[in-house]
């Protein structure tokens, strides 16, 4: 859902790969490029977007995460610039 | 479109949808046999399309390429777009998987902004209810206002009542039943603005692209759609793409976020609304929590990539035992047939006996029993990994790796399908999101050793010279297959090379649908690879028979005599390696025993003859119906530059190797051989990384004027986003 800024000025964000698993997070800002966000926001990643990380592959590999009902493997470069809020619930 | 004057009425449709939903199911059981599997004009994307007869009417049937969105990240989504609105196919099947109601329906929403007439086919229903969950789908209905169909595609179910549906509103007369998308206040606000700005101007009426559509994507900095109105009215645009421009700012600025993150998160808001209303949950099912606990293991750290080995060796072993097994057959086949074929076709030394059976029945035989056989289990065997749903977690396992080759974990399919058969690996490619992409995994996947070149590898260099051998051979190869990696991250796209892949649940396997695919993938293969194989195999015949092949080793002896240091007659067995790479040594083989007694291959052959024989043949070229597979793939400059370079790099690589080992063996003539060959592979791999380094140099100076220009652009953006800080700086 799109919140004004100001709303999401109120948390800090730390960055998706920092997330400790079976978390649930939102998403508050992507710091991608313009193709990277686009497909993210294809795949249902937008601010917003409630996100649960499942697991990680060894050795900096792509995380698993949960993202609206589906479940998604995301490279660890791209995973780094999609921050969330870091109030865990 | 137009319809025919016959008495059946013909309707098109196309099948649009997420990947991996269910649309090629559902096709092809609409259109069986009939339909033709071809390319988008000057794409490198498949197109099918088909017929179907059904109650007095034709439907005509186009299978759109899956994506997940209706902007222009892919080749695929652009040539969707365009064929909806340029072709008006009477109706849109819009596909969707009820599993992922919310991801599905953001696309929906955003074709129903494309206003064609459409049917929403909810598929994988069965699924839904073993997960214990239900749609309701008269809400879905009632919201979107398009007739919906719960659809089984697997078991056929529900998917001849789309079609019933179809007819329902052509016969009931009603055109366009879908409700208009209508967003949140502020942005439906500014897309009303827009839309009235461009009715009142006459300039830009003209568009293909219905309003809401085109006022949608505009503000969205659509570049096709921006191209399109700047192309058509030149100057006028100014003030108009003026206030897009302040609008989007606005929007922008009050959101903290660029634009389309603001408006798919919109929606995203409708798809959510929908997705909760329309969902009912009930309870989970027992197969469910199994299939669950297969979704982890198969993940896992460790047991991952257990798993893993054992399913790639499991299927390598089992497809090279039974591919052995009827290539054999097929061998002892042509031989026993040849006798009674030399009897009807007038013997040995008649020329009509070469052509028709040496060269038309041989290449037939090359192709049905040493290529078919490998092809076909493997097409079967990656059809059975992609329908339970195992690839994307090897992508997963594999994408740290992949990383270091300049590619991302997706390219570890074809490069899995490249041990087997180089051809399935060249068109799994397909499944890269980029041109980029899939040029740079066909570059790598067609250098993995396929089942011809093991085959060579073992009867020659394993027989004859043993494991050490064999060992230093594959880590020549590997580091290789990295050097080229390597050079070719340096063309990387950082924001491309980024992993983003659906993991879908383990579902399980339906045999019926994996047999049709491979039946399909074959057919392909069958009508374009073998009939080239079979004139590739008459043509030999007629360079055998005018005594030309002496002068191709006359010709190539600069290059095999003396920069490789090969055998003269060895030239020959490279041509025919073209055709298919175990020739090379069938053929060596024969030769070899034509020789006087005594000499055998390992007198034929030093250790390092054997080596640079055997680099050779893995490098110089890939195989004919590899060549035609690629070509088709990506294009004929593509196939001729990939060529080029398999040959070029092929002899200085193994001309390198063999250069060092005459340096290395003639200033230290008193050490072993195996000291020698060590020694040989450490200097190539430093030379290797010398070249790798240099390359790296040489592009970045060459890239220097792009990247200047990159960054003055990402400046100015930068700039431009921070107008009212401009005041900080100087
Ligand atoms: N259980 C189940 N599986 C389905 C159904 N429809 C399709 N599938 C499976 O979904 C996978 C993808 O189907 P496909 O037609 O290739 O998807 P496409 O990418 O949309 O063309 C295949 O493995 C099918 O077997 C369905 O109704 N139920
Ligand atoms: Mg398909």
């Amino acid at each position: 859902m799109v919140q004004s800024k100001k709303n999401l000025e109120k948390f800090s964000e730390i960055p998706l790969i920092n997330i400790p698993f079976n978390a649930i997070v939102s998403v508050v800002h992507i710091r991608a490029g313009f193709k990277a966000t686009q497909r993210l926001s294809g795949m249902g990643i937008t601010p917003g977007t409630q996100i649960k990380v499942i697991s990680q592959a060894p050795f900096r590999g792509p995380i698993q995460i949960i993202v609206r009902g589906t479940r998604l493997a995301i490279g660890y470069g791209l995973a780094m610039k999609i921050f969330v809020n870091n109030n865990l619930h | 479109m137009s319809e025919s004057r016959s008495k059946d009425k013909v309707i098109h449709i196309a099948l649009a949808g997420n990947p991996n939903v269910g649309k090629s199911v559902i096709f092809n059981q609409l259109t069986g046999m009939s339909q033709v599997v071809g390319n988008w004009p000057g794409k490198t994307v498949k197109k099918a399309e088909g017929k179907c007869k059904f109650k007095n009417y034709i439907f005509k049937i186009v299978d759109l390429p899956g994506i997940y969105s209706l902007s222009t990240y892919s080749i695929e989504e652009i040539i969707s777009r365009e064929y909806i609105v340029e072709e008006k196919p009477d109706y849109i099947i819009n596909v969707i998987d009820v599993n992922q109601l919310e991801r599905n329906l953001f696309f929906t929403i955003q074709l129903q902004m494309l206003n064609r007439p459409m049917i929403l086919a909810l598929n994988q229903y069965d699924v839904l209810l073993q997960r214990g969950f239900d749609i309701d789908d008269d809400k879905i209905e009632e919201l979107l206002g398009i007739k919906t169909q719960k659809v089984v595609a697997v078991h056929n179910r529900g998917v001849h009542e789309l079609l019933e549906k179809i007819i329902e509103i052509e016969e009931g007369g009603e055109i366009n039943n879908s409700k208009p998308i209508i967003f949140g206040k502020e942005i439906e606000y500014e897309i009303q603005r827009l839309s009235s700005e461009i009715t009142s101007n006459e300039f830009l009426q003209e568009d293909r692209y219905p309003l809401q559509f085109t006022s949608f994507k505009i503000l969205e900095d659509d570049e096709h759609i921006k191209k399109h109105l700047i192309e058509s009215k030149e100057n006028q645009l100014d003030h108009f793409l003026y206030i897009v421009e302040e609008k989007r700012k606005n929007l922008e600025d009050f959101h903290g976020e660029t634009i389309s993150t603001i408006l798919n998160s919109e929606i995203y808001n409708i798809a959510n609304h929908i997705y909760e209303e329309s969902i009912i949950i009930k309870e989970t099912s027992r197969t469910f929590k199994v299939r669950n606990f297969f979704d982890h293991i198969t993940v896992h750290s460790i047991f991952g990539y257990l798993i893993l080995a054992v399913v790639l060796l499991g299927t390598y072993y089992l497809i090279f035992k039974f591919g052995d097994m009827i290539s054999d057959l097929m061998d002892g086949l042509f031989s026993n047939l040849t006798p009674g074929a030399e009897q009807i076709l007038g013997g040995e030394e008649n020329w009509i006996y070469k052509l028709v059976w040496n060269g038309f029945l041989g290449g037939l035989f090359a192709g049905v029993g040493g290529v078919l056989p490998f092809v076909i289990p493997f097409y079967f065997f990656i059809e059975i990994l992609q329908d339970i749903g195992y690839l994307p977690r090897a992508a997963y396992l594999m994408d740290r790796f992949m990383h270091r080759i300049g590619v991302h974990g997706k390219t570890i399919i074809p490069i899995l399908l490249g041990f087997g058969c180089t051809v399935p690996a060249v068109s799994a490619c397909a499944i890269m999101e980029t041109e980029k992409q899939r040029k740079k995994s066909i570059i790598i996947s067609s250098m993995i050793p396929c089942s011809a070149i093991t085959t060579i590898v073992m009867g020659l260099v394993f027989k004859w010279r043993g494991p050490w051998v064999t060992l230093v051979l594959y880590l020549i190869l590997l580091s290789i297959i990295i050097a080229i990696g390597k050079i070719l991250t340096i063309f990387s796209d950082v924001d491309e090379s980024e992993l983003i892949i659906e993991l879908h649940d383990f579902r399980v396997p339906n045999f019926k649908v994996i047999l049709k695919q491979t039946w399909h993938r074959s057919k392909e293969f069958v009508y374009l690879a073998l009939p080239l194989i079979i004139i590739f195999g008459i043509l030999m015949e007629i360079f055998v028979e005018f005594n030309l092949l002496e002068w191709v080793n006359f010709l190539l002896s600069p290059v095999i005599e003396h920069f490789l240091g090969l055998p003269r007659s060895i030239g020959v067995f490279l041509i025919y390696g073209v055709l298919r790479k175990e020739l090379n040594l069938v053929l060596l083989e024969q030769f070899v025993k034509s020789l006087p007694a005594g000499i055998t291959m390992v007198e034929y052959l030093s250790t390092i003859q054997m080596i640079t024989f055997t680099l050779i043949t893995l490098l110089y070229i890939p195989c004919l119906a590899t060549f035609i597979t690629i070509r088709k793939e990506v294009g004929k400059k593509f196939a001729r530059h990939l060529l080029f370079f398999r040959l070029l790099g092929a002899t200085l690589i193994a001309g390198t190797v063999y250069w060092i080992y005459q340096f290395v063996s003639n200033i230290k003539p008193n050490w072993t051989f195996e000291y020698q060959i060590a020694i040989t592979i450490l200097i190539f791999f430093v030379f290797l990384y010398i070249v790798v380094l240099l390359f790296g140099k040489l592009i970045k100076h060459r890239g220097k004027g792009k990247r200047r220009r990159f960054h003055r652009f990402k400046e100015f953006a930068e700039i431009k986003s921070c107008d009212n800080c401009s005041k900080f700086k100087k």
